[in-house]
């Protein structure tokens, strides 16, 4: 994504206009946050040109999430050199602050969040919507395929600028630990899956390491069983009309308490974090690993050629041929949104605009990840793990489905908090089962 | 004498300043959860008055019956733990005859002072099924007696509870030492010259006298337990599933993971209707000893 | 006989004294290991390697002295603000004659039951009203009010047992209501004030919520807020955590152990005056 260098100048200029423009016209909505407003237009700059402030709210705290803002950062200095970002870091604290923000009047320009924020965010005006920008137009067009409903959201508006493509689950395994033990790969069945973890715990192993203390981990492990009898996997939830539980995701659940049964999980496993599973995992205790294609890089370099990914088995052979290729990852907004009370609302959409594409171009060129949302020219460099290789050929260009998204949060939380309570003895599909349906009845009366 | 503390003008210098504080900071948004308990609010955007839906909504709710049964036995750990140990070790450290009674003083008050996180990832490492210093004890001991203390949905709360209940201890440890040190000696020493031991003294002389600080001792120890929050959140996460709710557990999810900002209000109020309940009882019950 | 009698039974206060200092020692340990170490491979004993690397992290990540600073500042205006209100206002409720003074006791222990989680927004929004953003008046005043019912509630309990003779006595003597309160009650009560402000002073030390919410200024930050560096997308620093709330605790530790012996001198002082 490099822009030409005239048009570049123009779009600097045309950036300038606008600025100053929005600057003198702007109602000064938020002077009752004394020194804590949101944009400042700061004095002149050496050349003459006038400088844009925009605070921005973005996870910035590890390697994963600052090298791609930083980039982003840098490259936006070239563009719009007139733009300085005030960075406010994010942590993970499910958005709690920036709805602070919001409900203090004091969201700054720029914002990262997610579809459930949005959501929020949208009935309460706290977001721009993008729909009718220029810049939206040409996002759209250099979007990577598959990837529109990052975009464009469920109700048919643009709210955010996504950096990342449609994120899934893999599951991970230890290919010389199965070999040891002698299981024969790929495995394709439930009943495989089970028989395999009988024999890695008859020999010492703890079959599968999962993280399942954060609730959404044992939730997207079962979202694969869902998804190798539903191609649209949770999205069916979302359905007005489904007022009971579907047979797909009563199957689904019947098969990973078959497989708790069987031994696949620690007995600590609800109260296990990444950092202990990941742990297991590595120091080759565990057979297994369940996480987002983003683990291939740390376990390519903690196992290199021992581990490998394996598709979701299903109930037969057959339905495992029918449906590998489901992808049980679902595509919902998410990523640099504007807020309307900006001061400079028109360069702020162009700034998060850059601020996503360039972070994506930093995913795929410096980590050769090929999730992304849209497309750069610039190669990839250096060298890209040989897992990632693997799903960039054999998967992303084959995928036969992407999962729906699942949008009513009231069975999100029911769903998460119940496939957790499968992994543990004593709680029955039966119970399962019931509870979700409860929560369907209340949710679609 | 009435007159001497009935003294107008003193009353009100002495009661505005914290009143002043307290009513902007704490009573005025208390207030505001009140009446937004009756609107179906996400807080963010326009709020609908609802009237009593969300209370009517909030007795049918199976978290809140999960919620308040795991609050009343976080309170019961926390009373019988801390108080109970507490009395005997601040008896036992006013007592001048042991030695290191300094030394011990201090530690047990060690723990108040780290932070809820330190102590909880301790806790969660003495409890791991497999690792754990509770279940190596056991095997060590040829006891067959191994629990997952952290992912059982019905005893979990209790491991949990135990975790503040140690922690804490040295706070009502604290109190109730500096209760029986307010306490004149000479009524102390008069009770043992009578003929009486130590501890019938202590029975039928420093514990009546303790009375305002056991009241304050009870209502702190069960009402932090109606509200208990944080340890679930770092140890268990409230799960497996939402075994390990309380009623701040179901605040924190309606109002931040599931915008229902209105609900989570219906729910506060609750939590404090119950707290006040709660205190009202403890109240006349040691009123009652009293006679 | 008897000597060892007693020895036998001192045993188990000696059990619980290890018990209680244990934490102590496992958070520095914990806090010179790495996240293999902590989670499974030694999770109890003294790291194998010392790595003292994880609090040159620290040191590195953020400017400690600043948030230390912050810290000390605002725990230490809050805990006096507090114990300064809660003595007058309890004096009053507890031993001066007026009708509602009940209905006064109930009205300041309400808001002692209230979850943070759900003022939080309405305190935020207060805190922007009265321009209070990034200064420290955003944590001290609402630490005060917080702290404010635990400790007119402790004073209370200690003001109600004095007997009434001692007022008599001042009154007779000719002192005013203020030279009551502050040369004859406040002394009485010192032993409470002491315990009030070590647990003030820990509350605030240790607080993290709200100083998470309504502290965005990097040179306004508390030290708990430092652990927020350590958190990973994925993956947590826990060694690095560990440091951090080493570093917070232990100057608690030390001040608290300086501390306790001006409680037991308070005490003393306490109980003479009484008797």
């Amino acid at each position: 994504m490099k822009f030409p260098k005239s048009y570049t100048y123009g779009l600097a200029v045309m950036m300038l206009t606008t600025g100053l423009l929005t600057a003198c016209g702007a109602n000064d909505s938020n002077s009752s946050n004394g020194g804590n407003g949101s944009t400042e237009t700061a004095g002149n700059s050496a050349d003459g040109t006038e400088t844009v402030k925009l605070k921005v709210y973005a996870q910035h705290f590890d390697d994963d999430t600052s090298k791609p803002f930083d980039y982003a950062v840098e490259e936006l200095k070239k563009v719009m050199p007139n733009v300085e970002i005030e960075l406010d870091p994010a942590v993970m604290d499910g958005y709690q602050k920036l709805k602070t923000y919001a409900a203090t009047g004091n969201m700054p320009d720029i914002y990262f969040t997610d579809w459930s924020t949005l959501q929020t965010f949208a009935k309460s005006k706290n977001v721009e919507v993008l729909d009718d920008y220029e810049v939206t137009n040409s996002f759209k067009a250099n979007m990577t395929s598959g990837t529109e409903s990052r975009l464009v959201a469920p109700d048919g508006h643009v709210y955010a600028f996504p950096d990342t493509g449609i994120e899934f689950q893999l599951l991970y395994y230890n290919k010389s630990i199965f070999e040891k033990v002698g299981i024969a790969t790929p495995i394709k069945t439930v009943d495989e899956l089970a028989a395999a973890a009988t024999k890695l715990k008859e020999a010492g192993y703890v079959p599968m390491s999962i993280f399942a203390k954060e609730k959404w981990i044992p939730r997207a492990f079962y979202a694969g069983f869902v998804t190798r009898e539903d191609s649209n996997g949770f999205g069916t939830l979302d359905d007005a009309n489904v007022k009971e539980l579907p047979q797909a995701f009563i199957t689904a659940a019947e098969q990973v308490k078959k497989l708790q049964e069987a031994g696949l999980f620690d007995v600590n496993a609800t109260n296990t974090n990444y950092d202990q599973a990941s742990a297991l995992f590595y120091q080759e205790k565990a057979a297994m690993f369940v996480n987002g294609q983003w683990e291939i890089y740390s376990s390519q370099e903690k196992l290199g050629d021992k581990v490998d990914w394996m598709y979701w088995p299903a109930k037969d052979e057959a339905t495992y041929e029918a449906s590998k290729l489901f992808i049980n990852g679902a595509g919902s907004p998410q990523g640099y949104a504007v807020s309307p009370s900006s001061k400079n609302k028109e360069i702020a959409v162009q700034v998060a605009s850059i601020l996503a594409q360039k972070s994506a171009e930093y995913r795929y060129s410096q980590l050769g990840s090929p999730i992304v949302a849209s497309k750069t020219d610039k190669p990839i460099a250096g060298s890209v793990p040989a897992m990632m290789d693997r799903l960039a050929k054999e998967v992303l260009p084959n995928a036969q489905a992407y999962a729906g998204a699942l949008n009513n949060t009231k069975i999100s939380t029911s769903l998460e908090d119940n496939t957790q309570s499968l992994l543990i003895n004593n709680f029955t599909v039966e119970q399962f089962v019931s509870e979700l349906n409860r929560v369907l009845k209340k949710e679609h009366p | 004498m009435n007159k001497y503390l009935g003294n107008k003008l003193a009353i009100t210098l002495f009661l505005l300043p914290a009143l002043l504080v307290y009513s902007v900071i704490l009573i005025y948004p208390v207030l505001q959860t009140g009446f937004r308990s009756f609107y179906d609010w996400d807080g963010l955007s326009e709020a609908t008055f609802t009237g009593l839906a969300n209370y009517k909504e909030l007795f049918a709710d199976p978290l809140l019956t999960t919620s308040l049964r795991n609050g009343l036995i976080f309170a019961a750990v926390l009373a019988f733990f801390q108080i109970g140990l507490g009395t005997i070790l601040a008896l036992v450290c006013a007592d001048e005859r042991i030695r290191g009674r300094k030394l011990l003083k201090t530690a047990y008050f060690i723990p108040v002072v780290l932070s809820v996180t330190v102590v909880c990832q301790l806790w969660i490492a003495v409890y791991d099924p497999t690792n754990g210093l509770i279940n190596r004890l056991f095997d060590i001991l040829h006891i067959p007696y191994q629990q997952n203390w952290l992912t059982s949905p019905t005893h979990s709360i209790i491991a949990i509870a135990f975790v503040n209940a140690w922690q804490f201890m040295g706070y009502q440890f604290a109190l109730l030492y500096a209760g029986v040190k307010s306490i004149p000696e000479q009524y102390f020493e008069a009770a043992t010259i009578d003929g009486c031991s130590k501890w019938q003294a202590h029975r039928h002389v420093t514990l009546p006298l303790m009375r305002e600080t056991y009241k304050f001792c009870f209502t702190i120890a069960i009402t932090s337990g109606l509200g208990a929050f944080v340890q679930m959140l770092i140890m268990t996460s409230g799960g497996p599933g939402t075994s390990n709710y309380t009623l701040t557990y179901m605040i924190y999810r309606y109002a931040f993971m599931e915008s229902e900002y209105g609900y989570a209000c219906a729910v506060s109020v609750l939590l404090v209707a119950i707290s006040l309940l709660a205190t009202v009882i403890i109240n006349k019950v040691f009123d009652r000893k009293e006679v | 006989m008897q000597k060892l009698n007693r020895f036998v039974l001192q045993i188990p206060l000696w059990l619980y004294f290890i018990v209680s200092i244990y934490p102590l020692f496992w958070m520095i340990s914990y806090s010179l290991k790495n996240n293999e170490e902590i989670f499974v491979t030694n999770p109890f004993g003294l790291p194998t390697h010392f790595r003292f690397e994880n609090y040159v992290t620290a040191w590195s990540q953020f400017n400690i002295p600043r948030y230390f600073l912050n810290s000390f500042i605002v725990s230490t205006i809050s805990t006096a603000v507090i114990i300064i209100l809660a003595l007058m206002f309890a004096f009053a409720v507890a031993r001066m004659v007026w009708r509602f003074r009940g209905a006064m006791r109930t009205y300041m222990i309400v808001g002692m039951f209230m979850p943070l989680q759900v003022i939080m927004v309405p305190l935020a929004i207060l805190v922007r009203d009265f321009h209070l953003t990034n200064t420290y008046g955003a944590l001290i005043i609402p630490y005060v009010a917080i702290g404010l019912p635990f400790s007119t509630m402790v004073f209370y309990g200690y003001m109600k047992s004095i007997p009434r003779e001692v007022e008599e006595a001042a009154c007779m003597d000719g002192a005013n209501i203020f030279r009551l309160f502050i040369q004859v009650i406040v002394p009485m009560v010192m032993p409470a004030i002491a315990t009030v402000a070590i647990f003030q002073y820990l509350n605030n030390w240790n607080e993290f919520t709200l100083a998470y919410i309504l502290i965005t200024d990097e040179m306004m930050k508390t030290l708990p807020l430092g652990l927020l560096f350590f958190q990973g997308t994925y993956s947590t620093d826990w060694g690095g955590m560990g440091a951090v709330m080493t570093m917070a605790s232990l100057p608690m530790v030390i001040l608290y152990l300086f501390f306790s012996e001006q409680v037991e001198r308070a005490m003393t002082v306490g109980s003479a005056v009484k008797g």
